[in-house]
């Protein structure tokens, strides 16, 4: 499905549409990397695989946002698309794909502290979900 | 308006306790009234009434002149909880950038001196100190070296030859907090942070070239060591990578710490957990070692600029008078004893955006500013200009100690990066007579000086309120940014 920017003061704010849960986390991780990188230029010639555990559908999605921030930041990689299986009820498996940075080809839009839980909703609306996240930066 | 706030005199508003159901304490926003408009449109009041309902709240939840919309507490939020009764600690009322602050260095170097050398400064400084997104900087420590500096802070840095003992004596808590405890940080914090050390970071981070341009107190600005045309370096950043993962960590501790003590609260940002329980004893001691990572940081960055001095000058740093005025955290929690109706109490002062303003004769204060209060140090935009003031006696009576820590934002990044599409801000800055070298072009754009509130009008409603006094203004000659 897809998202959009919205507007809050100091951070960055992404509205996300998606049409399952599993899609809506897949969404909002695009919706990072579209944030954190330039994509053009990005290719997926790595990835890595990672499992995240919530207390809730919420606390899941942040965490699932929160172990990419730190695979960026710590690891030095840039991320062009995601794939997300659900496990349990709270727990999903994440597959990124990517490659480690490299200054000299890729350009860095923002740096993302974390997702934060302020305000964060998940929606249900006839077949679509939408959630609304705010990242420090 | 005035159904949210009302006026208590013409630098005070109060929310009241029955604006929103669960608040314990009323709201107090220290602003003029031609800044509520944009205070109530940013919904800023409305995280300063949620931050009311937190467990243990004493006296009221506080907002500075520069909040504005974060996440949990605003930008510019103070609230403080009574630790012996249940009273909570949330990594909310932090945020993810522990101990983000600002420190102030002098010279002896007027802008005569200076002037021409500007661009090679400049240069030189931006060469020297890491900057720029997840930017790495030249130490790479060992998991055990890490866990050094999360205990010892600038003590750490200092030992390893980055400065001064007056340079500690110099730094609020002589920057070391002593309840770090580095074996309740993640590996994936150590993993973020371990190349980290020694470096400015993007967003509203900087490095400032400056000239005093203004004295509003010459007794205060003497024993403070500044003077009219001299030139003073601004240095403002944080805990990087390592602060943001122990945030990050602790967030989701205390999501089930809330359930666990069945607490209620109306935004999960403000996830929390009683101070003396386990869960808030761990993340208070986790976010020491962030805050003293930030400080050898700050320090580090300091040896860095000094260096870059030298280079350009030729003569030692200390031949240069290059000496810390002094460093203000503006994201963190301090344990504090306050008088509360009388009785002094212990409490867990969160202050976010906010900066301590101690009072003259205060202990925690050194020796050489005992006598003036506490410098604070308040940054405005790259355009402006920033401010020195000094701590006073009726801080500590209505706001346990506490000022503003800046100009506080107005447009959103975004709207920033709309508004100046197409448009070379490097080049309108030089116009302006200031040099900007920036890692990143759109870090600038968000940046812009029109997206930051007026800093003389915060800093007007803070010396008016009487939260502190101002001392000095400096305008910005050249910045180094992210």
């Amino acid at each position: 499905m897809g998202f959009r920017e919205i507007e809050a003061t100091a951070d960055i704010g992404i509205e996300v549409w998606a049409k399952s849960y599993e899609n809506l986390i897949e969404e909002a991780l695009n919706a990072l990397f579209f944030l954190s990188f330039d994509l053009n230029n990005v290719e997926k010639t790595k990835s890595f695989e990672v499992e995240v555990e919530g207390i809730d559908e919420v606390d899941l999605l942040i965490t699932a946002l929160n172990e990419a921030i730190f695979l960026i930041d710590a690891k030095k990689f840039v991320f062009k698309e995601a794939k997300v299986s659900k496990i349990s009820e709270n727990k999903v498996k994440i597959r990124l794909y990517g490659e480690p940075f490299d200054p000299k080809k890729h350009t860095k839009k923002n740096s993302i502290k974390a997702a934060t839980y302020h305000m964060c909703y998940i929606e249900r609306e006839d077949d679509k979900l939408k959630t609304k996240i705010i990242f420090d930066v | 308006m005035g159904k949210i706030f009302k006026k208590i005199d013409d630098y005070k508003w109060m929310i009241p306790k029955d604006y929103k159901p669960g608040m314990k304490v009323p709201g107090i926003i220290f602003a003029k009234e031609s800044m509520l408009n944009e205070i109530a449109k940013d919904k800023a009041h409305e995280q300063v009434a949620n931050a009311a309902m937190l467990p243990g709240i004493v006296k009221a939840s506080f907002a500075m002149p520069d909040i504005h919309f974060g996440y949990g507490l605003p930008i510019g939020g103070v609230i403080a909880t009574d630790i012996e009764k249940d009273g909570v600690i949330t990594p909310g009322g932090v945020g993810f950038d522990i101990n983000c602050g600002v420190r102030l260095i002098r010279t002896e170097l007027t802008i005569e001196e200076v002037q021409e050398r500007l661009s090679e400064l400049i240069e030189e400084l931006f060469n020297t100190v890491p900057t720029g997104v997840g930017s790495s900087g030249d130490i790479k420590l060992s998991r055990k070296e890490m866990k050094n500096v999360a205990v010892k802070g600038s003590i750490w840095a200092v030992e390893k030859g980055f400065g001064t003992d007056d340079d500690l004596k110099r730094t609020e808590s002589e920057g070391c907090i002593s309840i770090a405890d580095p074996d309740l940080v993640s590996h994936k914090a150590y993993e973020r942070g371990e190349d980290q050390l020694g470096t400015l970071g993007s967003g509203n981070h900087f490095l400032e070239i400056q000239v005093v341009e203004d004295i509003y107190n010459a007794r205060l600005a003497r024993k403070l060591g500044l003077f009219v045309n001299q030139i003073t370096i601004m240095i403002h950043s944080g805990s990087r990578g390592f602060g943001h993962q122990i945030c990050t960590d602790y967030l989701k501790t205390m999501e089930k710490a809330i359930k666990k003590y069945g607490i209620t609260l109306p935004d999960r940002q403000l996830a929390c957990a009683p101070y003396m329980s386990e869960e808030g004893q761990s993340y208070v001691s986790a976010m020491a070692c962030a805050a003293n990572f930030a400080w050898a940081n700050r320090q580090i960055l300091t040896y860095l600029t000094r260096k870059a001095f030298e280079k350009v000058f030729k003569k030692d740093w200390e031949k240069l008078g290059m000496h810390l005025v002094y460093d203000v955290a503006h994201n963190i929690v301090k344990i504090e004893k306050h008088k509360i109706n009388g009785k002094t109490k212990t409490l867990a002062v969160h202050r976010k955006g906010a900066t301590r303003a101690f009072p003259p004769g205060h202990p925690e204060l050194p020796e050489e500013y005992r006598e003036t209060g506490q410098p604070i140090i308040i940054p405005g935009d790259m355009g402006r200009a920033s401010f020195v003031m000094c701590g006073t006696d009726k801080a500590m009576e209505e706001a346990f100690g506490s000022c503003c820590h800046g100009a506080g934002r107005i447009l959103s990044r975004h709207q920033a990066k709309k508004r100046t599409r197409g448009r070379d801000i490097a080049k309108d800055m030089e116009k302006m007579g200031i040099l900007v070298k920036a890692a990143s072009k759109s870090t600038l754009r968000e940046e812009i000086p029109e997206a930051y509130k007026d800093v003389t009008e915060v800093v007007e409603v803070v010396h008016k309120a009487g939260l502190a006094r101002l001392v000095a203004k400096m305008k910005p000659l050249g910045v180094i940014k992210g």
